[in-house]
This record gives structure tokens, C-alpha cells and sequence, in this order.
């Protein structure tokens, strides 16, 4: 190329520039691309998808999320003032968020928007309001004691709290809206708490403890059954089991766990008294380890 | 008090069969591609909104916005890094954020309203007072998106937010604006022997199990497990007639049904 000599020259070798960089970015039936190991190409061809595999980063790998059910709330405020009392103990030593699950009210609310023949979407959009509120009841008690609530829309601020050593009080329930998958069987928005803390503690690659009102997985219901044994471990394949439906997890549960490869550990625990939840965080194995499919 | 067994799986099921609400039966649901139309530009846009001003008289129309190249540019880096799939489904969101805020602006003399997932309950009072909705068309999952399950790039783009958003509001159509004939045996844009299939079941399609498709995978989940849209209309945007038969209720375009 001659180089040019005049200011119009220069601004006709600067168009042509232009021309040659605009025309390179234009896909041969005129889109415009953006030079990326993923343009012009289809993010629905399996062979690509394959190629970004892999585990990568854990962005709070020393985070424990604590996931106290719906069940833990409503038990009472005995139990949720001990557990609240823990968690600011052992948030001195430990980086620890609490999650709220949303429980009786939050089934309430979809029974009757079922009965109101609300689509599950429409139910998915006003159920996470009992998970809102019992975040801000735990809130309430912890207030004095570092206890800072933070909403879904700022969870970016969550690592700063951390580092100022302060004791965050999530919600448990997914934000999918209106935009919830269709229903499970049993008509019900299929991302519910459970679901709702596991996808945060896979995204966070941190450690997940759900408390609820049982103290472990069991081979059939102990309240019913005298014979049932707690299992210290089970598989994300073997939660995904029928036998399983009618447990304390939700039945998405098992299938997204399947799915996880960042989340550090999955463990089901008693949260009615905080023994267990100390017995975690001193070392201990109490519960019921769910183990992820780290695919 | 409330008992916990007043609410089992058993007895919510029994109301599970009730038929669920249609909140907007008349509306029609609307997504502009990122790559495939938008990321073209004015040339494959502008015609685009020419037949949707047409055609809007006495239509209800929401119109959602795929992302597209600046999306993938995002994700690949963002894979780079290692990024977990909620945080990729944020980079995307943004993208398809940006095109719904171009497109309202381009239909602004049209009564064209940018409506977020906060205020999607705004939506009739919109519609009723004939104003044009667009939305940016990734669900609002964010880091709380579902891990795929093959790969790290969020499986539930813009392509299910559209159609979730048509179930939810049990809207008349759902119509998805990209620039193929619908599904094809192969991408037609790498294999000319590619053949277009023509309306096509969601148990087809699982059948032919191709390597690729032209709406996300997810969708055909999503149809057949759907209760009120249970299909899609594919329409090749670059032929803008197509669109001007689809929303005048005509069978135009390729459908996708579950």
C-alpha cells in the first residue's frame, strides 16, 4: 500500500481501513460478528458445547451456605433463636451466609394459587414471599450480631460482607419467576428452596448444609417407620430415585445435583438445635452427604 | 396452626390437574434473533419493524430480543476464565437487554415500552393502553441458572425465555424471528445437503437427535412439558413477508410443536 502523502490521502486510506475491518466482520450473508472462538456458530451444536467443559473457578470456595428450611421456621422461636445464636458464634471463625427457606406459608400460597388455577409461573411469582420473610425474622435476630440482609439483586456486594466479617441472611427461593419451567408432577414450580440454594452454592462453588427438620436421609420415613436407617452418603444418581419422591428434598433436587460440578459439598442435617451444625464446622459428619455429579 | 400435612405433594397434586389461568389469550409473543436478525443491522431490522408497525393494529404483541455475537464474545471469555454457568447467563442477559433497549427506541413512535422482569405484571396495562412491550428475552435466572448439562454455556437462553413467558401469560402464539426455514437436517450455513424438515414434532426431532438445531435444545422440554403454548412458529425474518402471514394469523413459517 502507497503510503499516503496528503490529508486526503490519510482519510482515504483511513476509510478504506474501515471499510476492510467492517467488511471482515460481516458474516458472507451480511452478519456482523464479533471475532470470538463462538461466532457465527451455533450455541446449540453439541460438539461446541462439549469443547467448554470443566469445572474452572469457585468464586467462595471457603464459603459455607447454610440452607435452613421452611421446616426450621416453622418449628418455632426456640429452635431458630439457638440456630441464629450459633450461626453468629460460629461466623467468627467461619465465613457463613444463611439462606431462608420459605415452609408452611410458602406451600400455602401454592395451594391456593393452584386452586385459583394460577399458571406455574404465575405460582412461582408470589411463593418466594414466605422466604422473604423469614429471612428478614433471622435477620431481625441477628441484627445485633452482624446480621446484614442482603437481597438477590445485590449478591455481588456478598464477598465484600464477608471480608467485613459480617453474617448475610439470603433468600432460599430462585428467582425464575414468571419464567418457571412447567410443573412436576405434582403441579408445583419445580425450583423451590432446596433447588433455589443449591444452584447458588454451584455458582458460588462453596459448601451447602440444608437444615431441616429430619436429620438425614433415611430408607423409608422414620416417623413412620421404626426400621428406617439414616444413610451417610448418597449419590446424586441414587436421590434422583422414585423412592425418594416423597422425601425432604424436592424432586428437582437430585437431577440438578446431578448436574453440579463447583459446589464443594452437599449435606442434609438436623437444624431444629444447632448441634449439628457445629458438629459440621469443627469437623464432624452428621447428616446425610449428597454427592454431586462433578461431571 | 397449620399442620405440614395439610400440604403434602398428594393433596396439591389433586388441584395440579386444574387447567391453569390464561392471563393474555389474545397475545402474541414475539422474539427478534440476536445473531440471526439483530446483529445484521439495519438491513434485516428495519423491514422487520416495518410489518410489526403494520400488523399492529389490533394485535397484542410483546416482543422479546435474542443476544447474539457481543453474547458470544462474552461467554468465550468468559469460559476462559473458568466463569460458572449463572454468571455467563448474566453476561447474555445484558446483551439481550441492550437489543430490547435498541429495538425500543427504533418503535418508540410506535408506543414502544422497555419492560423488565420486575415489572412483567405491568404488562396489560401496557397492552391495554397500546403500547408495544419489549423485552429483553433471557429468563432472569442469573446465578441461579440451571447447570446444562453438557458444557458451561447457560442452557436456557432467549429462545426458552420467549416461550416462557408465552406459557405463562397462555398467549395465542409464541413466534421465533431467525433466519432459517426452521429445523434442517444439518446447519445450512456449514452443509449444503442440509434438507429443511418442515413442521416438525418435538418426538421427531428427539428421534432425528441431530447434532445441532435451530432453537435452544431445552425447548423441546419445555413444550412438552408446557400447558397452555405447546407449539412455536420458526419464521425466516429474512423474507419480512413471512412475518407479515404469521401475525396476520396466517400458516406461515415452520412450527415446532410438542
Amino acid at each position: 500500500m502507497k503510503p499516503p502523502c496528503s490529508p486526503a490521502g490519510a482519510w482515504a486510506a483511513l476509510l478504506s481501513l474501515a471499510n476492510y475491518v467492517i467488511a471482515n466482520a460481516m458474516d458472507k450473508d451480511g452478519r456482523r460478528h464479533i471475532a470470538s472462538g463462538l461466532a457465527a456458530e451455533s450455541l446449540v451444536d453439541r460438539a461446541l458445547l462439549e469443547r467448554t467443559a470443566g469445572r474452572g473457578l469457585a468464586l467462595l470456595p471457603e464459603l459455607w451456605l447454610i440452607a435452613v428450611g421452611g421446616s426450621v421456621f416453622d418449628a418455632g422461636a426456640a429452635p431458630l433463636a439457638a440456630l441464629a445464636e450459633a450461626s453468629a458464634e460460629l461466623s467468627q471463625q467461619h465465613a457463613l451466609a444463611l439462606s431462608c427457606g420459605g415452609g408452611v406459608r410458602e406451600r400455602h400460597t401454592l395451594m391456593i394459587g393452584l386452586d385459583l388455577g394460577l399458571p406455574v409461573g404465575g405460582l412461582a411469582a408470589v411463593a418466594g414471599a414466605a422466604s422473604e420473610q423469614n429471612a428478614l425474622m433471622l435477620w431481625a435476630l441477628l441484627a445485633g450480631r452482624n446480621g446484614v440482609r442482603l437481597p438477590q439483586n445485590d449478591l455481588e456486594l456478598l464477598p465484600a460482607l464477608l471480608a467485613l466479617g459480617r453474617l448475610p441472611v439470603l433468600t432460599s427461593f430462585p428467582p425464575y419467576e414468571y419464567w418457571e419451567f412447567p410443573p412436576e408432577r405434582n403441579g408445583l414450580p419445580p425450583h423451590g428452596c432446596d433447588c433455589g440454594a443449591l444452584l447458588l452454592a454451584e455458582t458460588l462453588g462453596c459448601r451447602l448444609l440444608l437444615l431441616k427438620d429430619v436429620d438425614g436421609l433415611y430408607t423409608a420415613d422414620p416417623r413412620r417407620d421404626p426400621q428406617a436407617r439414616k444413610l451417610p452418603r448418597l449419590s446424586a444418581a441414587e436421590l434422583s430415585d422414585p423412592a425418594f419422591a416423597d422425601g425432604p428434598l424436592e424432586p428437582l433436587f437430585g437431577r440438578i445435583l446431578a448436574r453440579c460440578c463447583r459446589v464443594r459439598e452437599v449435606r442434609l442435617l438436623g437444624g431444629l438445635e444447632p448441634g449439628p451444625l457445629r458438629q459440621r464446622l469443627t469437623g464432624g459428619a452428621p447428616g446425610t452427604l449428597l454427592e454431586a455429579g462433578h461431571a | 396452626m397449620l399442620e405440614r400435612r395439610d400440604f403434602t405433594d398428594s393433596r396439591l397434586a389433586a388441584l395440579a390437574s386444574k387447567r391453569p389461568l390464561r392471563m393474555l389469550p389474545n397475545a402474541v409473543v414475539l422474539k427478534l434473533g440476536g445473531q440471526s436478525i439483530i446483529d445484521r443491522g439495519a438491513a434485516a431490522v428495519l423491514p422487520l419493524l416495518d410489518v410489526i408497525v403494520a400488523a399492529r393494529p389490533g394485535l397484542e404483541l410483546i416482543i422479546c430480543t435474542g443476544g447474539g455475537t457481543r453474547a458470544r464474545h462474552a461467554y468465550q471469555l468468559g469460559l476462559e476464565l473458568g466463569l460458572p454457568s449463572g454468571v455467563l447467563a448474566r453476561l447474555g442477559a445484558s446483551v439481550a437487554k441492550q437489543n430490547a433497549r435498541m429495538i425500543q427506541m427504533l418503535l418508540a413512535g410506535s408506543g414502544a415500552v422497555h419492560v423488565t422482569a420486575e415489572q412483567l405484571d405491568q404488562l396489560p396495562a401496557f397492552l391495554g393502553a397500546g403500547q408495544l412491550p419489549i423485552l429483553a428475552g433471557m429468563p432472569p435466572y442469573g446465578y441461579w441458572t440451571t447447570p446444562p448439562a453438557v458444557g458451561r454455556i447457560p442452557e436456557f437462553r432467549t429462545d426458552a425465555g420467549t416461550f416462557l413467558l408465552a406459557e405463562v401469560l397462555g398467549a395465542r402464539r409464541a413466534i421465533l424471528v431467525k433466519d432459517e426455514d426452521g429445523p434442517y437436517t444439518a446447519d445450512p450455513k456449514k452443509d449444503p445437503a442440509a434438507r429443511p424438515l418442515g413442521h416438525v414434532s418435538t418426538a421427531e426431532l428427539r428421534r432425528l437427535d441431530l447434532p445441532d438445531l435451530i432453537v435452544e435444545r431445552c425447548l423441546l422440554d419445555l413444550l412438552e412439558g408446557a400447558r397452555l403454548v405447546r407449539e412455536v412458529t420458526i419464521v425466516n425474518g429474512l423474507e419480512p413477508q413471512q412475518l407479515a402471514a404469521a401475525l396476520a394469523g396466517q400458516d406461515a413459517g415452520v412450527r415446532i410443536y410438542g
